[in-house]
């Protein structure tokens, strides 16, 4: 899917070394993400995932190497800036204003959008997207289950007008059904809204299942990366932790 | 018991106009600590630094009693908002935790408290603002003036709209988003630094309204900003939620305590009644009392 | 002459005041904004007992030292479970409600106190002018300055550092938590009680103004200025700030009101400055001349980041020579089923609210064995060590050390019993050395205990001599005695780990329970980490790992469990769970 050859690149790592504080976690990881594609970043915890999402964004510090955005380098640029190039994060488990309605919050992922017309387009697109967000409007986020949680957390994204979309976990704590229809719901905004996907997962054959490219992180640094099929054929799969 | 019957609606009353007070200092600091996590006990600089600000405008230079008001207020937003630029973010990002910025906090108090003491002359630092259209009221024997009644519908008005800017505002989105979630506003690109701003500037406006009530109704004195900060510590720590009405229900609360406590006891031992209320409090602690407690203000504000 | 003796009498009472309350906020981390308002239950004590009741000078000290210790020991108890706001918004109140007691009761005279105390004298003589006042007290602060050094410059007020450090921390390698706090609060109480009696009969007048909150915010400032925590800072922050007073008044030939105006201007703005540029204070707690010529013997002057990235040095020489030679597989021979059970845990259950998270766990640690707890995330295998360990107490089941019955315990006790834990997060005391991190886990220590430590000096320094030992040998087990030096803080996290496990060991538990080892290390720690735990059984300790790098696991574990939504399903090698496709589906889903 999407364009291929190098132009068809959307995010690229150049041997990332990133951390907080002096402290590095990750190292001398490089990747590729294609337009419209999924891509899944596995590994046990601590491995550092979750600290290479958030390097990308501007939320953890890169010590080393480059961060390409459509070929430009973005490495330590604040987190707005960012958004508005439609690349955006959601955090582990808690990517939703819990106390604050899920109007407010589908309103706030479009903060740093100013034209107001295009803010009500996105809103109606999100509403029938996720029709269960408009029954629950008016309630706080808190209170919706942890699947329909997740989706507004992807509809705060979709707000804010997300062409590459970064996924810690999205699949934690959820039951397997919910879990698995998520992952449903993401295979097809790729395909209908053109989004590319990186996704960070514990969750093995999901991410086997749904990403077409795989790269395996052991203690920040990768390990193997292939296409799943291949991966499966090669190795056992605990071996990959 | 007839004595007290007696006694009962004008401490009632004045329970009201000490707790609308109290509140509204308390919804500031509250404000500013749920939002910023900043630990502010130099909203006592703001507090007193108006009340100064606004009898200097107005008995020495001469202006006007409301410009000197409205000016005072502007100084109070402004030195909130210089704390926060100048001691407690550069003290944040040095690693500088809670400690340090109350330690730094701490500092900045006793220098200002003591530069007024310096400025005005130890003994004589005492200074009252003159020039409100003081009237007094009976009303089925309650006796309170003109200016209590200012005071009390300002608190209660400036409650309601910070209400309504948190709820029904953009703005007061964001602030509710940060208060939150600050990692998240990140994400979705708020500049949480600007969002800290915005609470200084209004946590420290709402001080220094009521600074200049105070100097109006009693008088500027340099440690008057201690006093009330350590009642709006004690309305923002035991407020059963972070709603602007929540929190200056909290402080009608304690208003009305302290001043019925005069029921039965002299009006010097209401500190402790309020200090004794607070210590009661963090010292017992128990789910269940916050949990009761909640039942009840669910009730209340319902 | 008088004047010179006034000033350095006042020294003295402010040094020891502030001495005492650096043990509450520097060594035990308990920041207390009621310390002068402790040290006016003394001076009302005093000067109450001398007026109405006639006592005698030094009866009414040590009455009055007394009631400050049991106010000091009254307000701890609140004190046990507060953070440090609530703390200081705890302590603030007492003062407040103290201090308005103190002005608004007529029998203690009000806003302007208690007046016409009487001169004191001792045998016979009479402290009336400062001068003959000065012998006394310097007496006196000199035998409370040094008992302050004994309870700081120990293993006591090691432990009390570890509480401010972390308390979790303090409680899973043994300490009394609880104990502690309530004495360090007295003790603290009863030296500021006693130098605010001493004070009452100096001035001969207990006022409010004497002992109101802006006097206990000045002790803070003086305690801070000088450097929390630093042996002696404190008192070098009290007197300059005691003696700027006077000075400033000479030489800026400006009247005795305004020149303590302007000092607690400056004091103020060197606070906040100080606190930007060094918040450790004037002398900050590490510095010692002993401890600066320690560290120029050392050859490791680097901070912790530039040690993360150097080539560990070998273990070899540390781990047993019965050991596997690397961090190759476990030993293939054991047979588990033979080894007697150390820990045996029956039906063992939790649940929070509605979720089980512990739902009628069986299992057995077996001497000498290096057990793995595997499972997916959330299956309950963190909950598990809390309920080992006494963290949280079980809804149900029992757990047996060495069949011994310790269902319900308290994480402290069960430590002393013999099983301790490491925890996920490390949890180093980080601002002391590693060498103290390690000798803190040295168990029964009579240098931790107030009695043997002031009444058993000899029996004391054998066993701080002891600690020592042991901690270098626990140390040098995990190759990192040439570290033992520097500040915890200052480590890689690869090396943190480690100190972790030698602060283990250093406890005498037969049973360690190691909460992720490897996770977060740097990839170049890992095999050192592993190293060090597969040498754990032949030093006779019973381990129990749970760990999600399974690459890592594979290479430490005899054997596993694996738990899944707090059941445990399945026990064997790591090699045969794996091999099972509907465990292979439960660890990284369906």
């Amino acid at each position: 899917m999407g364009t291929q050859g190098s132009d068809g690149i959307v995010l690229q790592l150049e041997r990332v070394r990133a951390g907080y504080g002096g402290r590095p976690v990750v190292f001398d990881v490089s990747l590729q993400l294609r337009r419209g594609s999924v891509v899944a970043l596995l590994g046990h915890n601590g491995a550092g995932k979750s600290t290479t999402l958030r390097a990308i964004v501007g939320l953890a510090r890169v010590h080393a190497g480059a961060v390409l955005l459509d070929g430009r380098d973005i490495a330590n640029r604040p987190c707005e800036e960012n958004i508005r190039d439609g690349l955006v994060y959601l955090p582990q488990e808690r990517a939703v204003f819990g106390e604050l309605s899920v109007r407010d919050n589908l309103l706030l992922g479009a903060q740093v959008v100013k034209d107001r017309q295009a803010r009500e387009q996105r809103l109606e697109r999100v509403l029938t997207l996720f029709p269960v967000l408009r029954e629950r409007w008016a309630q706080p986020a808190r209170t919706l289950s942890g699947g329909q949680q997740r989706m507004l957390s992807v509809g705060i994204a979709l707000m804010a007008g997300a062409k590459v979309l970064l996924l810690d976990e999205p699949s934690l704590g959820l039951a397997p059904a919910v879990a698995q229809s998520l992952m449903n719901t993401i295979r097809e905004l790729v395909k209908s809204e053109g989004l590319s996907v990186l996704i960070v997962e514990q969750n093995l054959r999901l991410a086997l299942d749904l990403a077409q490219y795989l790269y395996i992180l052991r203690m920040g640094q990768l390990v193997l990366e292939g296409p799943p099929q291949e991966l499966e054929e090669q190795h056992q799969l605990w071996q990959l932790f | 018991m007839d004595f007290r019957g007696e006694l009962f609606p004008q401490l009632f009353t004045n329970g009201v106009i000490n707790g609308s007070w109290y509140g509204v200092l308390g919804l500031g600091f509250a404000l500013i600590l749920t939002v910023t996590g900043r630990f502010h006990l130099a909203y006592a600089v703001t507090y007193t630094l108006a009340a100064y600000v606004a009898v200097a405008l107005s008995q020495d230079v001469g202006i006007p009693l409301g410009i000197a008001f409205f000016l005072a207020v502007v100084v109070a937003s402004l030195s909130g908002v210089m704390t926060e630029g100048v001691v407690y973010r550069p003290l944040a990002a040095g690693g500088g935790g809670l400690l340090g910025i109350f330690i730094a906090s701490l500092g900045l108090t006793i220098v200002a408290e003591n530069l007024i003491r310096l400025t005005w002359g130890a003994g004589s630092a005492s200074r009252s603002l003159v020039g409100f259209p003081l009237r007094p009221f009976t009303v089925l024997g309650v006796t309170f003036t003109s200016l209590d009644m200012a005071a009390v519908f300002t608190a209660w008005f400036l409650v309601l709209a910070l209400a309504f800017f948190l709820s029904y505002t953009p703005w007061g989105r964001i602030v509710n988003a940060v208060r939150v979630n600050p990692e998240m506003a990140r994400v979705v690109g708020i500049n949480t630094e600007r969002v800290h701003w915005l609470v200084f500037a209004i946590g420290s406006a709402l001080a220094g309204v009521f600074a200049v009530y105070a100097a109006m109704r009693f008088a500027a004195v340099p440690d008057m900003g201690l006093q009330q900060t350590l009642i709006a510590f004690v309305v923002a720590f035991m407020a059963l939620g972070t709603r602007p009405v929540s929190v200056a229900l909290t402080g009608l609360a304690l208003g009305l305590v302290e001043s019925l406590s005069g029921l039965f006891l002299s009006a010097q031992w209401a500190p402790v009644v309020v200090f004794g209320v607070l210590f009661v409090y963090l010292a017992l602690r128990p789910v269940q009392l916050r949990l009761a407690l909640r039942q009840v203000q669910r009730l209340v504000t319902a | 002459m008088e004047y010179r003796f006034d000033i350095a009498n006042q020294v003295l009472i402010f040094v020891v005041l502030s001495l005492s309350l650096n043990l509450l906020i520097g060594y035990a981390g308990q920041v207390s904004l009621a310390h002068a308002a402790i040290a006016g239950i003394g001076g009302y004590a005093a000067a109450k007992l001398a007026i109405a009741n006639g006592m005698g000078f030094v009866p009414s000290l040590v009455l009055a030292t007394l009631m400050a210790a049991a106010a000091g020991a009254f307000l701890s108890v609140p004190a046990l479970r507060l953070t440090v706001q609530h703390l200081i918004l705890l302590t603030l109140a007492a003062a407040v409600v103290l201090v308005t007691i103190a002005n608004s009761t007529r029998d203690l005279g009000g806003a302007y106190g208690l007046v016409g105390m009487p001169v004191p004298s001792i045998f016979g003589k009479s402290l009336a002018k400062p001068s003959q006042f000065f012998w006394f007290l310097l007496c006196v602060s000199a035998i409370c300055t040094l008992l302050y050094w004994r309870l700081a410059d120990s293993p006591y007020g090691r432990v009390l550092r570890a509480l401010r450090e972390d308390e979790l921390a303090a409680r899973a390698v043994g300490k009394n938590v609880f104990v502690y706090k309530v004495q360090v609060f007295a003790l603290a109480s009863a030296m500021a009680g006693l130098m605010g009696a001493l004070w009452a009969y100096y001035l001969r007048l207990a006022s409010p103004v004497q002992f109101n909150v802006t006097q206990s915010l000045l002790l803070v400032t003086m305690v801070i200025f000088g450097g929390m925590g630093s042996l002696l800072g404190p008192a070098v922050g009290a007197a300059l700030i005691v003696v700027s007073s006077p000075i400033l008044e000479k030489n800026l030939d400006i009247g005795a009101e305004k020149a303590a105006l302007i000092r607690l201007v400056i004091y103020g703005a060197a606070l906040v400055v100080l606190m930007r540029l060094r918040p450790e204070g004037l002398i900050p707690e590490h510095f010692s001349f002993r401890r600066a010529l320690a560290r120029l013997g050392l050859p490791l002057p680097g901070a912790g980041a530039a040690a993360g990235q150097q080539s560990p040095p070998p273990a070899a020489g540390a781990a047993d020579p019965a050991a596997p030679a690397g961090p190759g597989q476990p030993d293939a021979g054991i047979d588990i089923a033979a080894r007697t059970p150390v820990v045996t845990v029956e039906g063992l259950r939790k649940a929070f609210g509605g979720i089980v998270a512990v739902d009628g766990v069986d299992l057995a640690l077996r001497e000498r064995v290096v057990t793995g707890l595997v499972g997916p995330n959330g299956a309950g295998k963190t909950t598990l060590f809390n309920l080992l360990t006494g963290v949280i107490p079980p809804d149900g089941g029992t757990i047996r050390l060495k069949g011994k019955d310790i269902t319900g315990m308290t994480p402290d006790a069960i430590a002393r019993l013999g099983m301790a834990r490491s925890f996920q997060d490390v949890r180093l005391f980080l601002r002391m050395t590693v060498l103290e991190n390690v000798m803190l886990a040295y168990s029964r220590h009579p240098g931790e205990h107030l009695p043997l430590l002031l009444g058993a000096p000899l029996a004391t320094s054998r066993a701080e001599r002891r600690a020592r030992e042991l901690a270098l040998e626990c140390l040098s087990f995990v190759g990192l005695v040439d570290k033992a030096g520097m500040l915890a803080g200052g480590l890689s996290f690869g090396e943190q780990k480690l100190v972790a496990i030698a602060r283990l060991l250093a406890t005498g538990a037969d049973v360690l329970l190691l909460d992720e080892p490897i996770s977060g290390v740097d990839p170049q720690w890992v095999d050192r980490v592993a190293l060090v735990i597969r040498a754990l059984p032949a030093q006779g300790k019973t381990v129990c790992v749970v760990e999600h790098n399974l690459y890592a696991l594979g290479q430490l574990a005899d054997h596993c469990y694996f738990m899944e939504s707090g059941r445990i399903t399945a026990e064997g090698s790591l090699q045969e769970l794996m091999a099972d496709p509907r465990l292979i589906a439960a660890y990284f889903g369906a």
